[in-house]
């Protein structure tokens, strides 16, 4: 009777412990899903950028795809040409940079689609998406009305035969470059001509000329993507970096003098003292070999 | 000399270090060898791979790294503050801790600077700071402090240790010990033979160092402050942080004194060594010291929370909410400013046991309180984090970090347990000069009751 309750026992620990084990390897083995995500961007030499993510997992987990292969395609009148394939980095990001020159294929409403494609693998699900844009081109004039400075910028799409088309109600930045990002001077919406034009400001500083890089950017609209249109010119306050004014300050070249004579005084205070005492420990040590 | 029979009576009453390394010591060392090695381990990973192993990221640029090397600087500063004041004012009671202090200081002062070098992202770069140093820079202010802090504390420390090496010398002279270690002690000797004008000197150069090393230690603390308060960051761009950084320092420096004091008591019975009274009179001052960083974090808080300014406020209601830093917080603060009023301050409560305890406790709260000053306020810019990833926006601490952080741990430990093993822990020919002092200051008292 013992015996077969030992053996019972056993059986069942082991069916138990052989459901864990396949349970388990049935989650170890169910793929984990992907996202793709794709942005179109235009940036100031009218180069277009795809930026492609690919990432893995879902809330506070997600991270990215890295070495997975991307497939990028358009359709031109219903046949799908391929473009390339990119293959993501170690944070499962990648881009693909298509130069100005370069005219998308367009669908009847002016829309270029780009098609993105992860075939998976033994881990990952297969993921798909698309995006697709409108282009759109921006020209920035300077002019000076009356010792006022304008700027106007200009938002146009070109036909087919060449003819520029005033886009309207489309919101833009404006700003100006600065050291670690752009200062935005003004956000307003295209009028009906596609114009928008403000009043530049006399107390921006520029460089050791007076140069200004003014830039006028499009944010992620749900039709154009991001664009960034930049033109320098003079117009900015001269700025003499290297003026004596400049210098012995806090950002300076040089220190300001208090400080100097300051670290002078407590260094040397500090340093003296302790050369004494060294001193005096080697003369301590002549004592015992009988030279004083 | 006169005095060797004593002292060497004294050295082997109370330590065991003349003797060779037995198993129990060489198990010690191969443990903390071991910690070390992991963490070398850990350090080779994040010179290979970068930054990105660690918990560090764009925003949260520090972590535990900067966490250490505030906490461990601030020990250093502290002994060598302590012992400075103690040595200057004659505190006789004082005289057996002396060593400790000083071998506090430089122990630490020796790897605190590492965990700065361990939160550089490019450390090849490191040179540029030499080449091209700007004074206006308060990093520089720092390696300079650090550096100058360094050299005078280790000349310090040799220079209290000189007369014990003497002893050492002539007591060792007619001993069966290694040669090389006869030799050791007669080289650092430094051919001090207790003549009344070497006696002199020594003590005229122990006194100017004591001197340079306290202005030198709240100078240097300070400008580590400096190197928080001069950020516009909420949290630190505080007028307040100089004193508070050094009172922070001299308080962990006291708890650590306490805690190392009790090991060596309980591990080679120097009761007659670090009497209850040491604890005691240390321990009140730990209790005082609580009271005035609680005092001075108070005056601090009101003043970021009476001007109310919006990124203040975020930073304060993460101190405050359960689900972020409260736990943390309102634990460390209690570690910090209340315990040891509650502990030291009531009698009934009062051993040596419980003050050491205590004070393990404090410096837990206290190098909690460091990351609780870094951390979250990097997590708190004036302008909100965007476009970055959740995991990226909260630090959290990976095991390269923490290995690091139990290695130096170790390596302090290590250093203790190998010096110990070559020269007295405790100031042998100090605690001779404050015995004769008493038998001459008992000899006057009694001449004295004799005339009258």
């Amino acid at each position: 009777m013992k015996t077969n309750y030992i053996l019972n026992t056993t059986t069942l620990f082991l069916c138990v412990f052989c459901c864990l084990v396949a349970s388990y390897n049935a989650v170890a083995q169910k793929k984990s899903k992907t996202r793709l995500k794709a942005y179109y961007e235009k940036i100031s030499n009218d180069d277009k950028v795809i930026s492609v993510i690919l990432n893995k997992g879902s809330g506070l987990q997600i991270e990215g795809v890295p070495n997975a292969e991307i497939f990028l395609s358009m359709y031109d009148n219903e046949k799908e040409i391929e473009l390339t394939s990119l293959f993501t980095d170690s944070n499962g990001e990648t881009k693909l940079i298509i130069e100005a020159n370069y005219v998308f294929p367009k669908d009847e409403s002016g829309y270029s689609v780009i098609t993105l494609n992860y075939n998976g693998n033994d881990s990952l699900k297969a993921s798909k998406n698309k995006i697709k844009f409108k282009d759109l081109n921006i020209d920035i004039s300077f002019d000076i009305v009356d010792s006022v400075k304008q700027i106007v910028v200009y938002a146009f799409n070109i036909d087919s035969i060449g003819n520029k088309l005033p886009i309207n109600e489309v919101e833009l930045h404006i700003g100006v470059e600065r050291l670690f990002s752009t200062l935005y001077l003004q956000k307003n919406e295209t009028d009906d001509k596609g114009i928008v034009s403000m009043e530049f400001p006399n107390d921006i500083a520029g460089d050791s000329i007076g140069n200004i890089t003014l830039i006028v950017k499009i944010d992620d609209h749900r039709d154009y993507g991001t664009i960034t249109k930049s033109a320098k010119i003079n117009w900015g306050m001269i700025v003499d970096y290297n003026s004596k004014s400049n210098a012995r300050s806090l950002f300076g070249d040089e220190a300001p003098l208090w400080m100097i004579i300051s670290v002078i005084i407590i260094l040397s205070g500090a340093w003296y003292h302790f050369i004494l005492a060294i001193f005096k420990v080697l003369k301590m040590r002549r004592i015992d070999s009988g030279i004083i | 000399m006169d005095s060797n029979l004593e002292a060497k009576e004294l050295l082997e009453q109370n330590i065991s270090f003349i003797e060779p390394p037995n198993k129990k010591w060489i198990f010690k060392v191969f443990v903390l060898a071991i910690i070390i090695g992991v963490g070398l381990y850990a350090l080779v990973l994040q010179v290979i791979k970068g930054h990105i192993i660690t918990g560090m990221r764009d925003n949260v640029v520090w972590g535990v790294y900067i966490v250490n090397f505030v906490f461990v600087l601030g020990l250093s500063y502290a002994g060598a503050l302590i012992a400075g004041i103690f040595h200057l004012g004659r505190v006789e009671w004082a005289k057996p801790l002396q060593r400790i202090l000083k071998l506090i200081t430089v122990f630490a002062l020796i790897i605190g600077p590492f965990y700065i070098l361990l939160c550089l992202g490019r450390p090849e770069r490191l040179f540029n700071l030499f080449i091209y140093p700007r004074l206006q820079s308060p990093i520089i202010w720092d390696v300079t402090a650090i550096v100058t802090d360094l050299i005078f504390c280790i000349v310090y420390m040799y220079f209290t240790y000189i007369k014990d090496f003497a002893l050492l010398r002539d007591i060792t002279a007619s001993s069966n010990l290694y040669s090389w270690r006869k030799k050791m002690y007669k080289f650092l000797a430094f051919g001090y033979q207790d003549i009344p004008e070497q006696r002199k000197l020594l003590n005229q150069a122990l006194d100017i160092m004591a001197a340079i090393i306290i202005p030198t230690t709240i100078i240097a603390y300070s400008l580590l402050a400096w190197l928080f308060g001069m950020n516009l960051k909420v949290g630190w761009h505080s007028s307040i942080f100089g004193p508070f950084f050094v009172l922070s320092a001299v308080y962990s420096g006291v708890a650590l004194l306490i805690l190392i004091m009790w090991i060596y008591r309980k591990s080679q019975k120097l009761e007659k060594i670090f009497t209850d009274n040491h604890f005691i009179y240390l321990g009140f001052a730990l209790m005082v010291l609580s009271l005035f960083y609680g005092y001075f974090y108070f005056s601090d808080y009101i003043t970021d929370w009476y001007n109310m300014q919006k990124t203040y406020t975020i930073l304060w209601d993460k101190y405050f909410d359960f689900s972020q830093y409260g736990i943390p917080f309102t634990i460390s603060i209690f570690m910090v400013a209340f315990l040891p009023s509650i502990i030291i301050g009531i009698p009934w409560f009062r051993s040596v046991n419980s003050i050491a305890i205590t004070a393990i406790l404090a410096l837990a709260g206290l190098w909690m309180m460091r990351y609780l000053m870094i951390v979250p306020v990097l997590e708190t810019p004036y302008l909100p984090i965007q476009d970055i990833r959740e995991t990226w926006v909260h630090y959290s601490a990976t095991w390269i970090e923490w290995s690091l952080t139990l290695a130096g741990i170790a390596l302090f430990t290590l250093f203790f347990v190998i010096v110990g093993k070559l020269a007295p822990i405790i100031p042998i020919s100090e605690m001779l000069e404050k015995k004769e002092k008493n038998k001459v200051d008992s000899l006057n008292k009694s001449k004295l009751a004799t005339s009258n």
